[in-house]
């Protein structure tokens, strides 16, 4: 009320005072009230995308873990069904043997119970190789991804080739193992979904990142089509593969050429220099 | 009336240096000192032009002082919380020119008026310090809510106090001696407020290092399950 007291008749210093204080005032409660309102919004928007991340990464986490279920009851099928038969096989010929003294009869019985634990054997190799193949942990990505890309080649479905441009010196081991997992899983669905006539692959490095390229000329999907995949409860091995990417802090990319012609799929990894190891070591 | 309000004034000084005292003297940073500091300038000008017969003949001196004093301290704050590089230069510089005019307007002027340019000046580069301050403060990622932290209360403070005296210090040249006592309640208003915003500054400092915690939001679900494995 000091404000409105009229200090001299017809003088306007006491208005000017009120409005001037009033207005100023009020500007800066807006000012500071503005501020709290809009950080608080910043906030909200950001625990939002996090809670968002949070289910991304849930769902990712889900899928991995399915993916290692599937592998295990794989496994669990390949000895039971294949391993546990032979081995009960030769368990027979050989109590046949305990059984039988005709001399011929127990050698043919001891030469095919050999012939079935020879095929236990190589069962029991192959199963270990789809676990982690021996020229993958021996020669390195670019004799696997070769070795893959051969066997592929030698169905005669498909024509694949792989050039690696700049691979003197090898990655972590098990970094290796997550790229050439992400490359089977990635070269796996071109064979089930593409139709495609050829699968190239190419590696390179700039500066200090990673690239493989895969080209193939068959059905493909975009980066759209991939984001949309990876929201959604289906393509479980695009998750596992982002989820694996993940681990080695690397990107996917999957586009259309220039041409229109063929789909191209980019990894794009960060590489320290600490992390390498000369090409073709153990 | 103007009795109380001086009072009431005089408490709201007291109680934010000895919130200071009791809860930020060994843990404050910098800036709360600054804070700190400009109060006990405060508390000792109107102290010494309000109880000495000398303090009473040179009022308008002392003022003067003090607007130096508030403007130097308001800017070192206001230069110390902005994190920008350009936006703290071009402060620094501001500062620098309008304290070498103050100072020399000080030496040259007549001490039988209030400085009302000066003071008009100075709240004016002041509230735009803080503008900038605050609009940092919204382009920054929020780690936590502005509120929680002291120097958005010091900030009001600063805001509150300078916008309110803005038009006061503008035509006190026009005012009467009488008349100027009379309006000078809305400075001492907006004393009060300010004083109350600095005392929650230092309560909100006090507990807000207390409390501030450093954990991560949530875990990440995929950190490397690989770290230890060796094929």
């Amino acid at each position: 009320m000091i404000l409105l007291q009229t200090p001299t008749p017809g003088s306007t210093v006491p208005l000017e005072l009120f409005f001037g204080t009033i207005g100023m005032l009020a500007l800066t409660i807006g000012l500071i009230v503005f501020t709290i309102f809009h950080q608080r919004k910043v906030i909200r928007y950001q625990l939002r995308l996090q809670r968002m991340e949070q289910d991304q990464q849930k769902m990712l986490l889900n899928a991995s873990i399915r993916l290692q279920e599937e592998e295990r009851q794989r496994i669990a099928a390949d000895l039971h069904d294949d391993a546990g038969p032979l081995l009960a096989t030769a368990r027979l010929y050989l109590n046949e043997n305990l059984v039988n003294l005709d001399k011929t009869s127990q050698l043919q019985s001891i030469y095919n119970a050999k012939q079935i634990i020879d095929d236990t054997i190589q069962l029991i190799r192959n199963i270990s190789h789809s676990l982690m193949p021996p020229t993958l942990k021996n020669f390195g990505l670019e004799s696997a991804v070769n070795d893959l890309f051969q066997k592929i080649s030698g169905s005669g479905s498909m024509n694949a080739s792989s050039r690696f441009h700049d691979y003197r010196e090898r990655l972590q081991p098990e970094n290796e193992l997550i790229i050439f997992r992400v490359i089977q899983e990635l070269v796996n669905n071109i064979l089930k979904h593409s139709n495609a006539s050829f699968i190239h692959l190419t590696q390179n490095t700039s500066a200090n990142k990673f690239f493989i390229r895969l080209h193939h000329d068959g059905r493909g999907i975009t980066q759209t089509d991939f984001e949309k995949l990876n929201k959604s409860n289906v393509g479980l091995g695009l998750k596992n593969i982002q989820s694996r990417l993940k681990v080695l802090h690397g990107k996917i990319f999957f586009e259309k050429d220039m041409s229109q012609t063929y789909y191209k799929v980019t990894i794009e990894l960060v590489r320290n220099e600490e992390e390498i190891f000369p090409a073709g070591n153990k | 009336m103007s009795g109380t309000v001086e009072l009431i004034y005089f408490i709201s000084e007291i109680l934010s240096l000895i919130l200071f005292l009791l809860f930020c003297l060994k843990k404050s940073g910098v800036e709360l000192k600054i804070v700190f500091f400009y109060v006990v300038a405060e508390f000792f000008v109107d102290f010494v032009s309000t109880k000495t017969a000398w303090g009473a003949r040179s009022s308008f001196m002392l003022l003067s002082i003090f607007t130096i004093i508030e403007f130097v301290s308001f800017t070192t704050f206001l230069y110390l919380g902005i994190a920008n590089r350009i936006i703290k230069k071009t402060i620094a510089g501001c500062a620098i020119l309008f304290s070498i005019y103050l100072i020399m307007s000080f030496f040259q002027t007549e001490k039988d008026h209030f400085d009302a340019i000066q003071a008009s000046g100075e709240s004016i580069l002041i509230i735009i310090f803080c503008i900038i301050y605050l609009f940092e403060q919204i382009n920054k990622p929020p780690d936590f809510l502005v509120y929680s932290t002291p120097g958005f209360w010091v900030i009001l403070g600063f805001l509150i106090y300078m916008s309110g005296t803005l038009f006061l210090f503008i035509i006190s040249d026009r005012l009467a001696l009488e008349e100027r006592s009379k309006y000078w309640q809305i400075n001492n208003f907006c004393n009060i407020i300010k004083n109350i915003l600095f005392s929650v500054a230092f309560l909100v400092s006090h507990y807000s290092s207390k409390h501030r915690s450093i954990e991560k939001p949530y875990p990440d679900m995929l950190e490397n399950p690989y770290e230890n494995w060796k094929p």
